[in-house]
């Protein structure tokens, strides 16, 4: 009779267990958790875009001298920072000799030969524009060649190379 | 009338000056989309990347070169894709009216991760867009640390890592099977048991 009743007592026991458990597990399943869905697109394709000058008149200059400062503006219209560098497309001695700067005070300031030179241009807020400039003179303190007389309407091609800051 | 006839021809030829002092100043531009490709591929594999260049009627010319090491400066890119190992197809030739999307392809025999940039360029103006490339090719993901330098770290470590969270996964499915076959042979230990009992008690009362 003893066992009997021990033995009802652990099928009690066992019984009240396995509900207990298959009602957790079911709760696992049918559990009142939403599956929440949404469509999350990247950042949009960068775009590069920068509109420079056709054309820059250095002005006159004599063959040991250098030329007036040149105001130059570029604009930036794409949607993203970048990088432009002026690089001439031609060997040209007289033109090796382009220098540039970015601003006539501060940390910019100092003229840099054409090659070595590089300007960033911040990303364009909300007016979707962002016009920045530099300065370039001709400088022919330096130059070695020889000048034996006057070269009027002395022309050469300047390309601007424009990266994506990265 | 002659003198609105002659009016009207000086306000045209004003114009027409006009217009031409304009353009002479006049800026160039054109958009490149985007400014930055980068491709994760198999040694062997070709993969191609769109680059949309937006553009009035122009002819661009298009060619890449290449780096050794990742660098801002496009000076430093003066290698050719023959130097480092790449295979690049695209159209070198473009006339953009407007909007193209170009196709450029990559590919590689070697693992490694190379640099380069495609140049962009309108024939007859003084601007070109460098667009960088990125190659990660082999069994190498492309981590950027924050002074952006590419680290290499191996595919297998990527799925090692993984791994070890799905070690620790608990499936329930699997659980509620096993407790379901433990709970039928403890029922079944238990019938027979009972079953013993009463044979034990028939015995008992048969002695009796």
């Amino acid at each position: 009779m003893k066992m009997k009743n021990v033995l009802i007592f652990i099928g009690i026991v066992l019984f009240v267990v396995e509900l207990g458990l298959v009602s957790v597990f079911a709760s696992y399943g049918n559990n009142p958790i939403s599956k929440f869905e949404v469509d999350i697109y990247g950042p949009p394709a960068s775009i590069v875009n920068v509109s420079v000058p056709d054309r820059v008149d250095l002005g006159n200059l004599s063959y040991n001298s250098y030329s007036d400062d040149v105001k130059v503006y570029v604009n930036n219209t794409g949607n993203v920072a970048v990088k432009i560098k002026p690089v001439l497309v031609n060997n040209d001695d007289i033109y090796a000799n382009l220098y540039f700067r970015k601003r006539t005070s501060g940390n910019e300031s100092t003229f840099t030969q054409i090659g070595n030179w590089s300007m960033n241009i911040s990303s364009p807020g909300s007016s979707g524009v962002e016009s920045d400039w530099f300065y370039t003179r001709l400088d022919l303190r330096a130059y070695t060649g020889t000048i034996s007389s006057d070269m009027l309407d002395r022309e050469s091609d300047v390309k601007f190379v424009v990266t994506q800051l990265q | 009338m002659l003198n609105l006839l002659l009016h009207n021809c000086n306000r045209g030829l004003f114009l027409v000056l006009l217009i031409l002092l304009v353009d002479g100043v006049s800026a160039y531009g054109f958009s490149v989309s985007p400014g930055i490709l980068n491709m994760d591929l198999q040694v062997g594999e070709q993969q191609c990347g769109l680059v949309d260049i937006y553009a009035k009627n122009q002819i661009f010319s298009i060619g890449d070169r290449w780096a050794y090491e990742k660098s801002n400066d496009v000076s430093r890119y003066n290698l050719t894709s023959f130097d480092v190992g790449v295979n690049s197809i695209y159209d070198s030739d473009v006339f953009i009216a407007g909007n193209k999307r170009i196709k450029v392809c990559f590919s590689t025999e070697k693992e490694g991760i190379y640099h380069g940039i495609l140049m962009i360029s309108p024939v007859e103006k003084n601007a070109e867009i460098g667009v960088w490339v990125n190659l990660v090719v082999g069994n190498l993901k492309r981590v950027l640390n924050n002074s952006g330098v590419v680290l290499p770290i191996t595919v297998e470590d990527i799925e090692e890592g993984s791994d070890s969270v799905e070690r620790y996964r608990l499936d329930f499915s699997k659980v509620l099977f096993f407790e379901m076959d433990f709970m039928f042979f403890m029922s079944l230990i238990l019938f027979f048991m009972l079953l013993k009992l009463r044979k034990i008690k028939e015995e008992q009362k048969g002695l009796f």
